[in-house]
């Protein structure tokens, strides 16, 4: 080949090659996205949700004139309970700056709407928007030409990965989906939630002896102000519109509830209320501590959604600027229906260490018992003022908590640790009075250099026969600022 | 620029009767831009240092350092050299102008020098479309893009993790760290000085060489006639020759060398770790010549594997931001109880595939480089289990097969160069090259170049 006629055809087949990638994917399109089809979905992937319900949004303006944004929790809502006309705009992980972006867009487009429901979730706290924009299955719906630009080379020039060659071989094929299409779908949700019920006691056990879902929170960045900031917006926005806004918080199940810090919580609430009432349904009450309430620890039963539902159409729950103080302090007061119904969790369960517990009536503090208690030879202690000095001269070092005779299923512990090291304090009990120390499932925690706080729901069987607490695997000295059991 | 080319043009002019002497200019060239290099690169280094001396608290100046000041410093000082030496021509400003700040080498190099720029940007020829040097510049730069995009980037994001993410390192994640980041340093520069050369090319300006299969080598000597040889010239004729070569009996020949190489490490950045490095290829050259002086013979290939060793363990201190990061390095690849570790890992990768080794193995070394994803997974798909975790040792295999047993981009331009029809491999390679490099960087945003800060 002649040196000009290269030229021209390394230009051609340069761009050949780079096209491959975007064909590839276009042809391949895992969330639908790139076909805007909402109509099929692949066997196990989960689709766009938020592009595709915005997209179908937009494609029938005139068919709705309610929207009810929110996230995967909303997949519990009936709209047809609130009208006709309403379309459940949820979409997994979806926060309030989604919501504000998705409104956004409808009202440019020229959408008409008469009412607008927003559900708000315990992670609009914390959880940014804009994280999204480089999630292949939440990045959201964008009406500008040089976003749109940016958001089709998103997708057109990702990487292959597993799925896309999975679909390739057809392992995984393309199927009739009316995910978007259609509201909910009843029987489904029915199912499931017979199938609870009629599993009563599994689904319990189920739902104490795991996990919650925290989707990533940590207790470390909060983005209230942001949040709030949001939903002045779409208040705003509503007004100049016409609109009628609705803004709820979801429940929460107890096990997600006293991971998150409560403080920070009332915080947004106390600010939410100052721009927008809005109806409560976030706190311990009888939804968040029935597990047959749940579906998982995120995600309430259908039957819930319905009562949400009803309970705001006859406007209960309402908070208000008149009262919030009251309603906080109740749901300040509500860790009492953690002590009293839903305990037993069979398992010590740390909870986050901000939570209120002086409503609670403690039962032991350690700094008035220490003398009475078994301590390992290796371990020295000293009592300086309200404070337990430890010398720990062996990583095996523990004290051994006497006998006790506690009534309640289980009881709260209150733990203050100061180190020097970053180090693991642990607990081991015994199952029956007669047994050994467990060796296996033993619970630990890390400790971190300065001051540590817990607060740990353990069953009262592990103290009434003897809970046995090494303060530090490393050696060195701890001071324990509070070590008190409140029932 | 407009203050050494008045130096330079005063320097250059044949008669001496001006007020200041030729030497005097030179000088107050030469220090003026060693000042301003200095000042912008050394400053908190110098700083640092006194602090360190003195115990006080002056605080840094945290500069931005100026886009290839030691590059187009270099030039300039041989320029004002050259003048004095009475080897310039009367050039003109547009001209000068064009040299020192010739976009495709100006942030990377090569090391030009005036004699070999300067005649070609006046040559009207030069000015003329052509077509044999568009087509090689385009197949030279697919190449140094490749280079760069596809294998560099790879290699980078391990030996960041081993450098500067890892607390420790067993002896295997030690070895793939320090090996990556030779791979890298190679791919990277070279890279770029491909796409020098071939962007040059379009203009019809022909760049010198800068690399030549340096990993090749087989003894140091050898390594700094292949790496980076615009910049072994510069320190040659500028800093060794003016010291006194090999001119002044073999212990000041010893010094001028590790001199040499002293400044040579503390021009690629401003930090003891550059120093030590320049120290050791210093300490190696000596080490060197006392061995052939002594008549001494090696086998090549223990030679290639002393020389190639050397020089990845001296690229250790090269790299590493602090003396404990490139000590944490070293350790692992030296620490022979950490060996037992790598043989555990490995045994369970072949034997059983345990989880969790792999997965401790991961958090060090969990990102690969996408297009060698997609190749992978398609390897899976034809049956052949092979894990996600050896990727590293697949792309350092696949660098050695490279270095050692592939034709260079300049073997292959001068095979395109020669050749009146271009074959079809070539073509192929250079689509397959820039094709590549484009799905990369659509995918990757945000690389970059390793040498431009030097």
């Amino acid at each position: 080949m002649k040196k000009k006629l290269f030229t021209l055809l390394f230009i051609v087949g340069a761009l050949s090659i780079w096209s491959l990638l975007p064909l590839y994917n276009y042809s391949i399109d895992q969330w639908r996205v790139l076909h805007k089809d909402y109509h099929y979905a692949y066997e196990r992937i989960m689709i766009n949700k938020v592009f595709l319900k915005e997209a179908y949004l937009l494609d029938y303006e005139n068919k709705y004139d309610t929207i009810l944004m929110g996230s995967s929790r909303n997949g519990s809502f009936d709209v047809d309970r609130i009208s006709g006309k309403t379309y459940n705009l949820e979409s997994s992980f979806s926060t309030i700056g989604t919501h504000l972006h998705n409104l956004r867009i409808l009202l440019n487009e020229g959408l008409e709407i008469k009412n607008l429901w927003i559900s708000v979730n315990d992670y609009d706290t914390w959880k940014n928007a804009n994280d999204f924009e480089s999630d292949w299955a939440r990045r959201p719906y964008k009406n500008t030409i040089i976003e749109k630009f940016e958001f089709y080379r998103f997708y057109l020039y990702k990487n292959i990965d597993k799925r896309d060659i999975s679909i390739f071989e057809k392992k995984s094929k393309l199927v009739k989906s009316e995910r978007i299409v259609e509201k909910i779908n009843r029987n489904i949700m029915y199912e499931k939630e017979k199938y609870i019920l009629d599993n009563a006691k599994f689904w319990k056990n189920k739902m104490t002896s795991t996990g919650a879902i925290l989707l990533g929170y940590t207790d470390s960045k909060y983005r209230i102000d942001e949040a709030i900031k949001d939903i002045k917006e779409i208040r705003d926005l509503c007004k100049q519109n016409n609109i009628q806004l609705t803004i709820l918080m979801y429940p929460s199940f107890y096990k997600t509830y006293i991971s998150y810090n409560q403080r920070k919580i009332e915080e947004f609430k106390k600010k939410l209320v100052k721009v927008t009432p809005f109806y409560d349904f976030y706190m311990l009450n009888d939804i968040a501590l029935n597990e047959l309430n749940w579906f998982d620890s995120s995600h309430f039963t259908f039957s819930i959604g319905n009562y949400i539902i009803d309970n705001i159409k006859l406007d209960k729950h309402l908070i208000t600027k008149d009262n919030i103080k009251q309603h906080l302090m109740q749901v300040r007061d509500s860790i009492h229906s953690l002590i009293d119904k839903v305990l037993p969790i069979k398992y010590i369960y740390p909870f986050h260490a901000d939570i209120d517990l002086s409503s609670l009536t403690p039962i032991f503090k350690l700094i008035d018992n220490i003398d009475t208690y078994k301590v390992s030879q290796k371990l020295i202690y000293q009592k300086k003022s309200n404070k337990i000095l430890l010398k720990n001269l062996d990583d095996h070092s523990s004290i051994l908590l006497k006998v006790m005779n506690i009534s309640t299923e289980n009881v709260i512990l209150d733990f203050r640790l100061t180190s020097k090291y970053a180090t693991r304090f642990k607990i081991s009990y015994k199952k029956t009075i007669n047994s050994e120390y467990n060796t296996k499932n033993i619970f630990s925690r890390h400790v971190g250099i300065g001051t540590n706080h817990y607060h740990l729901s353990i069953p009262s069987e592990y103290i009434n026969y003897g809970i046995k607490i090494n303060f530090g695997e490393a050696y060195g000295t701890y001071t324990i600022d509070d070590f008190t059991i409140y029932q | 620029m407009l203050f050494n080319y008045v130096i330079g043009v005063s320097l250059s002019k044949k008669d001496n009767r001006g007020k200041v002497n030729k030497k005097t200019l030179l000088t107050i060239g030469i220090i003026s831009n060693i000042l301003l290099l200095g000042y912008f690169k050394y400053a908190d280094f110098l700083i640092e240092n006194m602090n360190s001396l003195l115990n006080s608290h002056m605080s840094l100046l945290h500069l931005a350092l100026p886009l290839a000041i030691s590059f187009f410093t270099f030039q300039q000082i041989a320029y004002l050299v050259d003048s004095y030496r009475g080897e310039t021509k009367e050039y003109d400003f547009l001209n000068y102008a064009n040299f020192v700040t010739f976009f495709p080498q100006l942030i990377a190099g090569p090391i030009v020098h005036h004699s070999e720029m300067m005649p070609q940007f006046s040559k009207t020829k030069n000015k003329v479309k052509n077509y044999h040097n568009i087509a090689l510049g385009l197949f030279i730069f697919s190449i140094g893009l490749f280079k760069k995009v596809v294998i560099a980037d790879s290699f980078a994001v391990w030996a960041t993790q081993g450098f500067d993410v890892a607390v420790s390192l067993n002896f295997f994640e030690a070895w793939a760290t320090s090996l990556s980041y030779t791979f890298q340093l190679y791919f990277d520069f070279s890279g770029y000085t491909d796409m020098a050369i071939g962007a040059a090319l379009l203009f019809n300006i022909k760049l010198p060489i800068n690399f030549n299969s340096p990993y090749k080598a087989t003894n140091i000597q050898d390594f700094w006639k292949r790496w980076h040889i615009t910049l072994s010239r510069f320190l040659k004729e500028y800093i060794y020759i003016p010291l006194g070569g090999n001119r002044k009996g073999q212990y000041r020949t010893y010094s001028n060398l590790i001199g040499t190489f002293l400044i040579g490490g503390i021009w690629h950045g401003a930090g003891w770790t550059f120093v030590f490095w320049g120290l050791l290829h210093g300490i190696a050259l000596v080490v060197q010549k006392i061995w052939s002086s002594l008549g001494f013979h090696m086998h090549k290939i223990l030679a290639w594997f002393i020389t190639f060793n050397f020089i990845n363990i001296a690229w250790v201190f090269f790299r590493a931001k602090e003396w404990n990061d490139a000590l944490k390095v070293l350790h692992g690849m030296f620490d022979l109880d950490k060996i037992h570790i790598a043989k555990v890992f490995l045994k369970n990768i072949i034997v059983t595939s345990g989880e969790s080794l792999e997965q401790d193995y991961k958090t060090v070394f969990s990102f690969q480089n996408p297009l060698i994803e997609y190749f992978h997974e398609l390897v899976l798909t034809f049956g052949l289990k092979t894990y996600v975790n050896l990727y590293i040792s697949e792309m350092i295999l696949f660098g050695f097969i490279i270095i050692l047993f592939t034709l260079n981009s300049q073997q292959l331009g001068l095979q395109f160069r020669t050749s009146i029809k271009i074959s079809f491999p070539l073509y192929i390679l250079a689509i397959f090259s820039m094709g590549c490099s484009l799905i990369i960087m659509s995918l990757n945003t945000g690389t970059v170049f390793l040498y431009f800060n030097f």
